[in-house]
């Protein structure tokens, strides 16, 4: 039965209560879109995958041997059921060069076809950038998701030979030009794969004509399987699919590795018989050459011994002469001497004779002279001598009359002595005039004369002096006379005794002369005589050189010749050498890598094997997991705020329902007008969320994933199952919460319900027995704190609501900083070293380490191995994780490069040389702790190596197993084999001028920066961003839901109040402040509570997200809480804005005119 | 000047083509002190002039006046400031806020202007001394109407403009409130202006306006109102 008015009336409601309706159909809107967009978001990336997949033929089977694949291995797979194309390829690592900068590359050898129909061109690239490859040289690069960085078209590769020891085996060309870029489906992810060259992590992947391969067959085989399109990869109906072919492929690998192993035993073998024969035949021929080059070694050996003997004879003899002709000599020479001298003696005797004959001659000449002069002075001393007599007799005479005077003298003076008239005196005058008469004299006369004598005395002395002086000469003069006299008698008797002598010199003078003329005439009959002997014997001796000089040129010649055919014979031999060493040098190889290898080993495989897939499988789920955390919260959001707004409609139609109670209407009909109302406004909001939801969220996180994955662009898709499951539970949400509501008042009597309700009678709270805190609240906010306790439903509606809402908000956040946070921590309090030195060679060269310790670009740097691995547990190796091990050298001091810290208890701890420290995600990943044992493998070889772990340190991006040298010796049986350097570089140089100064260095590896790193995982991370958006709209619609509902019922239900306060004269702010109160309290309580809760939200968040290499820490931020805190109140003040007009517009006649 | 005036006051009431004039042309004055009744069938447009009055409503043409101010160019604000200070209403459902006790709801009121009288006082003054901590929903409709009465007058109103105060309320409340409101101006010497339909009230006031489908039909000045113990309807 229709009912018109009853329908009319419900269409009318619809009108009447659009706020109402609005809050349903939104909050619905808002569970299924998010429901709908989050559980569309995995399976759209699943589907959009999966059609990428199937686009490019990727892989469905990848196989690796050890001992690669031949041709036949080829067509053996090809012809495997179940395989519909296979791919030949060839693989190899290696560090190189673009521009300034050093990166790890994966180079493959390019596909045969480039047309994508062909079923054998498989992991099809999208060309996006440049060309195909035409020449040797030219290269394609794939685009990684974060973009090239310095690389683009006509950038030139030049790879490191060095950097990977089989690179000389694999690729003849080092040098490469970029001519084209494009995506390929098998390198999706940012992180491309593990390497065992340069920092461990491929930077790029490169495709280069297979023509570069030197390698025999190939390291790589793809194929791909009939009908696995047809699924989705990423379920497992795919690898249900595949399975079969690939037991197969398996079981064929294990033909084939056989056959191949045998294949490359009996080639080593032929290759050995081969070797040997060469090697005899070469050692014949040799030791031919060897026989003929002795022989001629011996001839001139035997001529350079004749020469020798010839030589010796030659010179004895021309000892001999030389002697002889000097003897001769010697003769010759003192005869000339003794000549010279007897001349000289002659020339002497000669001289002294005529001075002896002149100086007889003077001597004559002398004696006539003496004689002469003897003669004269002899008569002239004889006059002297009368002269002299004659002198004496006057001298005499006058002495005779001074002494007559000097006695008369005497006289007188006596007398004038005596005293005149004395008779004495008389006496005296008598004498004295007697001595006068005698005399003949007077007294004047006496007088005078008496006074005269003195004068008469000195003449007198005088002439006596005279006289005697010249009797003294004439002496003297007699005495000299008699002796010249004998002197020149003697003379006479010399002289004749001289002439005498000078006689006989002169007869001897001439005998000499004589006997000098002869001996020069011997002389100069020896000197020709000797002449003629020494032109015999130069004569003879020249001959004998001749023949001499003759012989040696010969034994030159000879010696030349065999020196020439010595060199032949080397160089023969070296060739031979060279050829037989590289044939045997490759021989060993091929041994060794046999011995190596061990067992033949062929790897079969699935795409869970590539690190792509298997990362964006990982990512696939994750958005599954998280599709069924979140929508938790919005489905209990959405019945919570049906419930308040249908009890609140249900409330005010109490009337109503009474009338249509007694007017007979059963309850379920009632009851269906408000289900009809609840469902037509939860299906328009649920249909319009799943639309919204699944066209928005999954686009926003396929973008986020753009940073990570390089992936074509996605289409939304429309899930039927997930819009009806989605659209299902919110209507069926929303009419279980209608329903509840409805049936309390349904139960009632009409009676009881056409009865206005009794208004809800004012309750005391609690908090009005404490005095202080009542009595200083004003009026409206005790009736904000009696509303709060009056409705439990809305309470914890919108409790939860803003619960909800923060703890979404802090999530965010939380991600947001944590995510961020990695890099800080790892990077600021983790990783102290910025740089990392790559060697080549088991040791550094002098060089680098002496560049290294320059203090002007390097703080410090110590060497450390670093190695791409695995672990897993002790159980179960296929249980494994990618890690780097590292082991330094210097344990004590490597807490300078890396802090080790322990995650529990936060405090740093020492390595040691037997320590085992993993990082704590691993030890998580693993479920070990310390004590534990690990198992690690090298990538690049297969042997797993037990470690026993003795500490576990904090640390957030990528694993580690940091072996102490000790630890590594037990564990590896070896020492660790250092690669490379960690280095602190010192303030004031860029690291390109660092890599500038390193580069030149002999020996050096790949070079690269921590803030290359971080600049790599910083653009990864941003993908977290869109994530965190949409955290934060759900979060700020979570909160305006209910905000918006909550207010709008308060207002419903307050209209009188607002009315009666609007009466009273309460301003438009004060009037708000009377309802919004209670929103901002509930929001500060429900946003402290989201702030705890947030936590729990978060820490399920983050454990369901988080990749395998990252640990994202799970304490959080004060700024996540203040902002998740400021921006809930920032969601309530925006609510809070939107529904101020409608309490300004309340009108307060119309509120006041009935009761309601 | 009359302490209340209105002059040729209408007022339109417009929902959608349809025009409805409430009130068409009223023209009245009112002293200080006085004891209005205004009177008049339901529709007339009593309430409409009382919340003009009030500032509750504007009118379409025409002025207010009260105690010299012009009322009705007041603008929002002025209008609410108005009611606040100046105007004190009585409902015929009381209006009391549920949540709060009669105290607090008289104090309400009075916190919110400048000179009110004391709470308390009034609610004595009322007869509800002993129930000022009960709340409204405790009280009988007659008691409320008491707490209506008192929140009004706590706020030392200019004037008290009560609108069929007994309408919800039986006779013998009904006497009393009114007895209460009599008092009121008789003691205080407050303007009050009592709307109702009841034609017995009359005779309470000073002066009775009489209200016919939104004109005055008629004002009477009563120099011996009775009092309203002794009215009977
Ligand atoms: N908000 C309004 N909209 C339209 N008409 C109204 C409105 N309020 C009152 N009226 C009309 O105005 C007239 C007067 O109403 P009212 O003043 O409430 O009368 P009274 O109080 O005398 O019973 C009535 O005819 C009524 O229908
Ligand atoms: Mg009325």
């Amino acid at each position: 039965m229709k009912n018109k008015a009853f329908q009319k009336s419900s269409i009318r409601v619809v009108k009447s209560t659009m706020t109402r309706f609005v809050s349903i159909a939104l909050i619905s809107f808002l569970g299924a879109g998010v429901f709908a967009g989050l559980a569309a978001t995995s399976p759209n990336m699943k589907q959009a995958g999966d059609q990428y997949y199937d686009e490019q033929n990727v892989m469905d089977v990848r196989m690796l041997s050890n001992y690669g694949f031949s041709n036949e291995d080829v067509d053996a797979i090809r012809s495997t059921e179940g395989v519909s194309g296979v791919m030949a390829s060839n693989t190899v690592d290696a560090t190189g060069t673009v521009g300034d900068k050093d990166y790890a590359f994966r180079i493959n050898g390019l596909p045969k076809s480039n047309d994508p129909s062909d079923a054998d061109y498989i992991n099809q690239m999208k060309l996006t950038e440049g060309r195909w490859p035409e020449n040797d040289n030219e290269a394609i690069i794939i685009r990684p998701s974060i973009g090239l960085k310095n690389i683009t078209l006509g950038s030139s590769v030049s790879l490191n030979k060095e950097s990977n020891k089989n690179f000389v085996d694999f690729l003849d060309r080092a040098e490469y030009t970029v001519v084209g870029i494009a995506e390929s489906p098998y390198y999706l992810s940012f992180m491309q794969g593990s390497t065992t060259v340069g920092n461990g992590m491929i930077d790029y992947v490169l495709y280069v004509p297979q023509n570069n391969f030197i390698i025999d067959g190939y390291t790589d085989l793809y194929a791909t399987i009939t009908g696995a399109k047809a699924s989705n990869t990423f379920e497992n109906a795919y690898f249900a699919k595949t399975e079969a072919t690939v037991k197969r492929l398996e079981t064929l690998a294990d033909q084939r590795k056989a056959y191949r192993y045998d294949e490359f035993q009996s080639d080593l073998s032929k290759a050995k018989t081969e070797y040997a024969d060469a090697q005899k035949e070469a050692d014949d021929k040799l030791a031919d050459a060897q026989k003929q080059l002795d022989d001629g070694r011996d001839t001139l050996n035997s001529a350079k011994a004749e020469y020798e003997d010839g030589l010796a004879e030659y010179n004895t003899q021309k000892a001999d002469a030389e002697k002889k002709l000097a003897d001769a000599r010697k003769k010759l020479d003192d005869a000339a001497a003794e000549i010279a001298a007897g001349e000289k003696e002659l020339n002497t005797k000669k001289s002294d004779f005529s001075s002896a004959e002149a100086e007889l001659k003077a001597a004559r000449a002398k004696l006539d002279s003496g004689w002469s002069d003897y003669n004269s002075k002899s008569a002239e001393l004889a006059k002297n001598k009368n002269e002299l007599a004659e002198k004496k007799t006057a001298l005499d005479h006058a002495q005779a009359q001074y002494d007559s005077l000097s006695q008369l003298g005497a006289l007188k003076s006596a007398r004038d002595a005596a005293t005149p008239g004395s008779p004495q005196y008389a006496q005296l005058d008598a004498q004295y005039q007697d001595a006068l008469k005698s005399a003949g004299l007077t007294e004047q006369q006496a007088d005078a004369q008496i006074a005269s004598m003195p004068a008469m005395k000195s003449e007198l002395d005088n002439n006596w002096a005279e006289y005697n002086t010249a009797a003294a000469q004439i002496s003297e003069g007699e005495k000299q006379l008699a002796a010249a006299k004998q002197e020149l008698e003697s003379g006479e008797k010399e002289y004749s005794a001289k002439s005498a002598e000078l006689e006989s010199a002169r007869t001897e003078l001439n005998k000499a002369e004589s006997q000098l003329a002869a001996g020069k005439k011997s002389y100069q009959s020896g000197l020709t005589e000797y002449n003629s002997q020494k032109a015999e014997a130069d004569s003879k001796l020249a001959n004998a050189k001749t023949k001499l000089e003759n012989a040696a040129a010969k034994i030159q010649n000879g010696e030349k010749e065999l020196a020439d055919k010595q060199k032949e014979y080397d160089d023969k031999k070296a060739e031979a050498d060279t050829k037989l060493a590289d044939a045997k040098q490759k021989i060993e190889n091929a041994e060794k890598k046999l011995s190596d290898m061990g067992e033949p080993k062929w790897y079969v495989l699935d795409r869970n094997m590539n690190e792509s897939f298997a990362t964006y499988h990982d990512d696939t789920g994750r958005m599954h997991d998280l599709a069924t955390v979140f929508p938790v919260i919005f489905f209990l959001v959405a019945a919570l705020v049906c419930l308040t707004t249908m009890t609140r409609m249900v409330d005010e139609d109490r009337t109503l329902i009474g009338t249509f109670k007694a007017l007979g209407y059963s309850n379920g009909k009632i009851a269906g007008r408000y289900l009809k109302y609840a469902a037509s406004a939860s299906l328009i909001g649920s249909i319009a969320g799943v639309c919204f939801g699944f066209w928005l969220i999954p686009t926003i996180i396929w973008n986020s994933y753009h940073i990570v994955f390089a992936l074509p662009d996605m289409t939304p898709a429309f899930y039927w199952s997930i819009a009806f499951l989605s659209i299902f539970s919110t209507v069926f949400i929303i009419c279980l919460s209608t329903g509840i509501a409805a049936k309390k008042s349904l139960v009632e009597t009409p009676a009881d319900l056409m009865r206005p309700k009794a208004p809800k009678s004012g309750k005391r709270v609690f908090l009005e027995y404490v005095k202080p805190v009542w009595s200083r609240l004003s009026f409206t906010k005790k009736v904000t704190v009696r509303n709060l306790g009056l409705n439990k439903k809305r309470l914890i509606m919108t409790l939860i609501g803003i619960l909800g809402c923060t703890s979404l908000v802090l999530t965010a956040f939380g991600a947001k900083s944590a995510v961020g946070a990695i890099l800080d921590k790892q990077f600021g309090s983790i990783f102290h070293y910025d740089a990392s030195v790559g060697f080549d060679g088991e040791k550094p060269s002098s060089e680098l380490v002496s560049r290294l310790s320059d203090t002007a670009y390097f703080g410090k740097s110590t060497e450390v191995l670093r190695k791409s691995a695995e672990a897993s547990p002790r159980s179960n190796e296929n249980d494994n994780y990618n890690v780097y091990v590292v082991s330094p050298q210097d344990a004590k001091n490597f807490t300078d490069y890396v802090t080790f810290a322990d995650p529990k208890i936060k405090n740093e701890f020492n390595f040691q040389d037997d320590s085992v420290v993993i990082t704590e995600k691993l030890a998580m990943n693993l479920k070990v702790g310390v004590g534990d044992t690990i198992m690690v493998k090298y990538l690049d070889e297969s042997s797993r190596h037990a470690v026993t772990i003795t500490g576990i340190t904090t640390n957030y991006a990528f694993n580690y197993v940091y072996i102490g040298k000790d630890a590594y010796e037990k564990a590896f049986g070896a020492l660790p084999e250092y690669n490379q350097f960690f280095a602190i570089t010192a303030k004031g140089h860029t690291n390109d001028e660092i890599k500038t100064y390193l580069s030149s260095t002999s020996g050096i590896g790949a070079i690269s920066f921590t803030d290359d790193l971080m600049g790599n995982i910083r653009t990864s991370i941003k993908s977290v961003d869109n994530i965190i958006w949409i955290l934060i709209i759900a979060a700020g619609m979570l909160a305006f839901v209910v905000l918006y509902n909550l207010t709008n019922i308060n207002i419903g239900e307050r209209q009188r109040e607002l009315a009666t306060l609007k009466v009273l004269g309460f301003y438009d702010k004060e009037t708000y402040s009377y309802i919004f109160r209670e929103t901002v309290i509930l929001s500060i309580i429900g946003c402290i509570l989201g702030l705890f809760g947030g936590i729990f939200l978060y820490r399920a968040v983050v454990a369901t997200v988080e990749p395998d290499m990252i640990l994202l820490t799970r304490d959080l931020t004060w700024q996540g809480y203040l902002g998740a805190a400021i921006l809930t109140m920032l969601f309530t003040w925006i609510v809070n804005q939107c529904m101020k007009p409608r309490i300004k517009n309340i009108d307060m006649l119309e509120s006041l005119k009935s009761v309601d | 000047m009359a302490y209340v005036e209105f002059r040729n006051v209408r007022k339109v009431y417009q929902s959608g083509e349809v025009k409805v004039e409430a009130v068409k042309g009223v023209n009245f004055t009112i002293n200080e002190g006085e004891l209005v009744i205004v009177v008049g069938p339901s529709g007339a447009g009593k309430t409409t002039v009382l919340n003009m009055l009030g500032g509750m409503d504007a009118c379409t043409s025409g002025d207010i006046f009260l105690d010299g101010a012009e009322i009705s160019k007041f603008n929002r604000n002025q209008l609410i400031r108005y009611r606040r200070e100046d105007v004190g209403f009585v409902f015929q459902f009381y209006n009391l806020v549920q949540n709060l006790t009669t105290l607090e709801n008289v104090e309400l009121a009075s916190q919110i202007c400048k000179d009110p009288l004391d709470a308390a006082q009034c609610l004595k003054d009322v007869g509800l001394g002993e129930r000022m901590q009960n709340f409204p929903a405790q009280l009988s409709g007659g008691e409320q109407q008491r707490v209506a009465i008192a929140r009004a007058y706590a706020k030392n109103p200019k004037l008290l403009l009560c609108d069929e105060p007994t309408g919800a309320l039986d006779y013998i409340t009904g006497k009393n409130i009114l007895k209460l409101l009599q008092d009121t101006c008789r003691n205080n010497g407050k303007s009050v202006v009592i709307i109702t339909h009841n034609a017995a009230f009359e005779a309470l006031g000073n002066r009775v306006i009489r209200i016919n489908s939104g004109t005055v039909a008629d004002v009477r000045e009563n120099p011996d109102p009775m009092d309203a113990e002794r009215i009977e309807w």
